[in-house]
C-alpha cells in the first residue's frame, strides 16, 4: 500500500439484514482494501458474512438490507451511488464470479448472448464485434471449439467449462477487480485447480485485482498476496498470506488451519474440529465473537469492543485479546495441545 | 425436436379420438328417445323406429361412433335436424368469429398483464405492485356476464365509441370489423388479464431470487432489460400453459359474451342446437371444439420445447 490510493477501500462496513427475529448482522464493521494488480484472500466458514461482503460491494443485496460505512471503488462509494452509475461500474471496472456457474448461468439463455451483452451495453460495440470477442474471450480461458460453444445453453456444457465461461462473461469488459465468490466449490477436485490457475493467469496478465473468497484457507495459500480472515460478521485477523499462515495470531485462524486436513497429518490422528457452531447472527456474543469456543478464552474476550484489529509487523493485523506465539500464551497453548492429544 | 414433436402429435390425436367418443357417448345416455324427442309424443311406433334407423339410434355404441368417425373423417359430420344445413358448413361459417374473439381477447390480455405483472415483480411491496395486484383481484372477481353489459353501457350506449352489438365480417373492412370485435374481446380478456397477472407475478417473483439475475445485475444490466431478457421466459411456464387452456377455453366458452353483443359464433350455435335438441349440430360443434382444444394444447405443449431448451432432449 503505497502512495496510490488503493482500487477498493471499505470503511467500517455494517450490512444487516432485517428479519422477523431482528436484523442479521451479516457484515458488522468491517474495512478492507484491495490495491490495484493485487490478490486478496478472504476466508471464513460458510455464514462468516464473506458472501454478504462481496455482495454489497457488487450492489446485490435483497431489499431488506441496510448498509452503514463506505465501500470506495476507484473514489465511488458504492453504497451511495445511484442505480445508474453503478451499472456503468459493473463490468467495466468490478466483475465477479459466482459459486456455482450452473445456477449462475441463465439456463434458457445462449452462452453467446450472456457473453456479450455486457460488451454491446458497456463498450458500445455492435453484436457482431462483440461476438469476435467472445471468441477471443473462450479461447482465453480454455473454452475449445469457442465458436461453437456461443451456440450452446448452459445444460449442454460440463461444470468446469460452464464456469470457465462464468470468467469469461467476467473478463469481457475489462475489469479492474475481480470478485471470485468461491469459484471453485461446485467444481471436482480437477477442476479446481485448473480454474485456479486460470484465475492466477487471467489476473497478472491483465494486472487485475482479485478478491478470492472460500472457506478453503489451503487453496488461497499459494495465490494470493494478502488475506483477510472473517469470523460472524467480524474481521479477526489480516495480513501478508505467508506471515498468517505461517504465524496465525488470532485463537480462530489457528483453530480454521489446525482443522484444514493436509498431506502431512498423520493418519492415525482424527481430524481436528472446532467444537460448537457460529454464534446467532442476531445476538452475536458482546465481544470476541469466537470466545464461546475458544480454548484460550478469559473474561477479558467478553468486553465489548475487545474486538478490533491491532497493527502489528509488517501490516499482519488481528483481533484476538490473547494471540498465539506471545509469551503469555505459552502456557495456554500447551494447555491447548494437552487437550488435544485427549481427543 | 423432430421426435418430441411427433412424440406429441400421436397423444394430441388419441386425446381427440377418446374425446369425440365421449361426446357420442354422453348424447346416447341421456335420457329419453331422441326420435320421440323430435317427433312428438304423438308419433307412432313404427315412425320412431324409422327414425332411430335412419339416425343410427338402434345400433350399439360403439357402431354408433365408428359410423360417425367415419364420417367425420370424410368431412361429413351430418346435417342439422333443426336447420337442415350442413353442419361441418355452419360450424365453419361461426368458427372464424370465435376464433376472432378468443385470439382477441388473449392477444389483449397478454399485452396488459405481462407488463403488469413485470411492474409489479419489478418492485415487490411498491406502490405499482399493490395497484397492479389490486386490479388483478378485481378482475379476477368480474365475471363476464358484469363486464360486459357494463362495458356496453358506458362505452357503447353513453360515449358511443363501440357499436352496441352486432359483427363485421373481416371481408367487409378489417377497420369496421376490429371496430366490432373489439369490445366483446374486452369483455373477454378481462377475467384473463387478471389470471395471468397474478400467475405471472408469482412466478417472476421466484426467478428474481434466483443466482442467474444476480449474475445478470453483476453485468451491470438495466433492470429494465433483466425483466424483459432474463427474467420473464424462464418465468412463462405456466403462464404458457394458462393462456393455451384459456385459449381452449373461450373458443367454446364465450356463449355469454357471444349473446350480451349478439355475435354469431359457435357459442351462440351450441346454445341455441342445445335449446332445440339438434343433437347431430351439437355432436359436430362440440368435436370440432374438441378437436380446436386438443390442437392448442399440443401447440403448447411443442412451444415449451422452444421456451426451455432443457424440454427438447427430455423423453417424455
Amino acid at each position: 500500500m503505497t502512495g496510490a490510493p488503493p482500487l477498493l477501500q471499505i470503511e467500517d462496513l455494517h450490512t444487516w439484514i432485517a428479519t422477523d427475529a431482528g436484523p442479521v448482522r451479516a457484515v458488522d464493521g468491517v474495512s478492507l482494501e484491495v490495491a490495484a494488480g493485487e490478490a486478496v484472500g478472504l476466508v471464513g466458514e460458510s455464514g462468516s458474512g464473506k458472501s454478504m461482503l462481496a455482495r454489497t460491494v457488487m450492489g446485490l443485496l435483497p431489499d431488506r438490507a441496510s448498509t452503514s460505512g463506505s465501500v470506495l471503488f476507484a473514489g465511488v462509494d458504492m453504497l451511495t451511488v445511484s442505480e445508474k452509475a453503478r451499472q456503468a461500474l459493473l463490468g467495466p471496472k468490478v466483475a465477479m464470479v459466482f459459486q456455482d456457474a450452473g445456477r449462475a448461468l441463465n439456463p434458457v439463455v445462449r452462452i453467446g448472448r450472456q457473453i456479450t451483452e455486457g460488451m454491446v451495453r458497456h463498450l458500445g460495440i455492435s453484436r457482431s464485434e462483440a461476438q469476435e470477442r467472445a471468441v477471443g474471450l473462450l479461447t482465453e480461458v480454455g473454452v475449445p471449439d469457442p465458436r461453437r460453444r456461443l451456440s450452446n445453453y448452459p445444460f449442454q456444457l460440463s461444470g468446469g467449462m460452464r464456469q470457465r465461461i462464468m470468467i469469461a462473461i467476467a473478463l469481457a469488459c475489462e475489469p479492474d477487480l475481480l470478485i471470485a465468490d468461491e469459484p471453485t466449490t461446485a467444481l471436482d477436485v480437477t477442476v479446481q485447480r485448473q480454474i485456479l490457475d486460470l484465475l492466477d493467469r487471467v489476473r497478472t496478465s491483465r494486472g487485475m485485482g482479485l478478491v478470492l473468497i472460500s472457506h478453503d484457507l489451503g487453496l488461497v495459500a499459494g495465490r494470493t498476496d494478502r488475506v483477510a480472515v472473517m469470523y460472524s460478521g467480524r474481521m479477526v485477523e489480516e495480513g501478508p498470506t505467508d506471515a498468517v499462515f505461517d504465524t496465525p495470531r488470532h485463537r480462530y485462524t489457528e483453530a480454521l488451519l489446525a482443522s484444514t486436513p493436509s498431506l502431512d497429518t498423520p493418519r492415525a490422528r482424527r481430524m481436528r474440529v472446532i467444537e460448537g457452531s457460529l454464534p446467532d447472527p442476531r445476538r452475536p456474543p458482546p465481544g470476541c465473537r469466537f470466545a464461546p469456543r475458544c480454548t484460550a478464552r478469559t473474561e477479558a474476550c467478553d468486553e465489548s469492543g475487545v474486538d478490533v484489529l491491532r497493527d502489528g509487523v509488517l501490516g499482519h493485523r488481528h483481533a484476538c485479546v490473547h494471540p498465539t506465539g506471545t509469551p503469555g500464551a505459552t502456557a495456554l497453548t500447551k494447555a491447548v495441545a494437552a487437550d488435544e492429544t485427549r481427543i | 425436436m423432430l421426435v418430441f414433436t411427433a412424440k406429441r402429435v400421436v397423444r394430441a390425436l388419441l386425446v381427440i379420438l377418446f374425446a369425440t367418443f365421449l361426446v357420442v357417448a354422453l348424447l346416447s345416455i341421456a335420457p329419453g328417445s331422441l326420435a320421440v324427442t323430435l317427433l312428438g309424443d304423438a308419433a307412432t311406433p313404427d315412425a320412431v323406429a324409422e327414425l332411430e334407423a335412419r339416425l343410427g339410434l338402434d345400433e350399439p355404441l360403439w357402431e354408433q361412433y365408428f359410423g360417425w368417425l367415419g364420417d367425420a373423417v370424410t368431412g361429413d359430420f351430418g346435417t342439422s335436424l333443426r336447420t337442415r344445413q350442413d353442419v361441418l358448413d355452419s360450424v365453419l361459417e361461426r368458427l372464424p368469429v370465435t376464433l376472432e374473439l378468443a385470439l382477441l381477447a388473449l392477444v389483449i390480455a397478454l399485452a396488459v398483464s405481462v407488463p403488469m405483472a413485470l411492474a409489479a415483480a419489478n418492485r415487490p411491496g411498491s406502490p405499482i405492485d399493490r395497484v397492479s395486484t389490486f386490479l388483478a383481484s378485481v378482475g379476477l372477481a368480474l365475471p363476464a356476464f358484469v363486464v360486459a353489459p357494463v362495458l356496453v353501457y358506458f362505452l357503447s350506449v353513453q360515449a358511443g365509441l363501440f357499436p352496441v352489438a352486432g359483427w363485421e365480417r373481416v371481408g367487409e373492412g378489417v377497420g369496421a370489423n376490429l371496430h366490432h370485435a373489439l369490445l366483446p374481446a374486452i369483455a373477454v380478456a378481462i377475467p384473463e388479464i387478471a389470471a395471468f397477472q397474478r400467475l405471472l407475478r408469482t412466478d417472476l417473483d421466484s426467478t428474481l431470487h434466483e443466482d442467474f439475475i444476480s449474475a445478470a445485475r453483476a453485468r451491470g444490466l438495466s433492470r429494465s432489460y433483466i425483466l424483459w431478457r432474463h427474467a420473464l421466459r424462464p418465468s412463462s411456464f405456466s403462464l404458457v400453459t394458462l393462456a393455451g387452456i384459456s385459449f381452449g377455453r373461450l373458443i367454446g366458452g364465450t356463449v355469454i359474451v357471444e349473446a350480451v353483443f349478439t355475435l354469431p359464433g359457435l357459442g351462440s350455435l351450441i346454445a341455441g342446437s342445445i335449446a332445440s335438441r339438434d343433437v347431430i349440430a351439437v355432436q359436430g360443434a362440440v368435436a370440432f371444439i374438441v378437436i380446436a382444444y386438443v390442437v392448442i394444447n399440443t401447440l403448447v405443449d411443442i412451444g415449451y420445447g422452444f421456451l426451455d431448451p432443457r424440454v427438447r432432449r427430455e423423453a417424455v
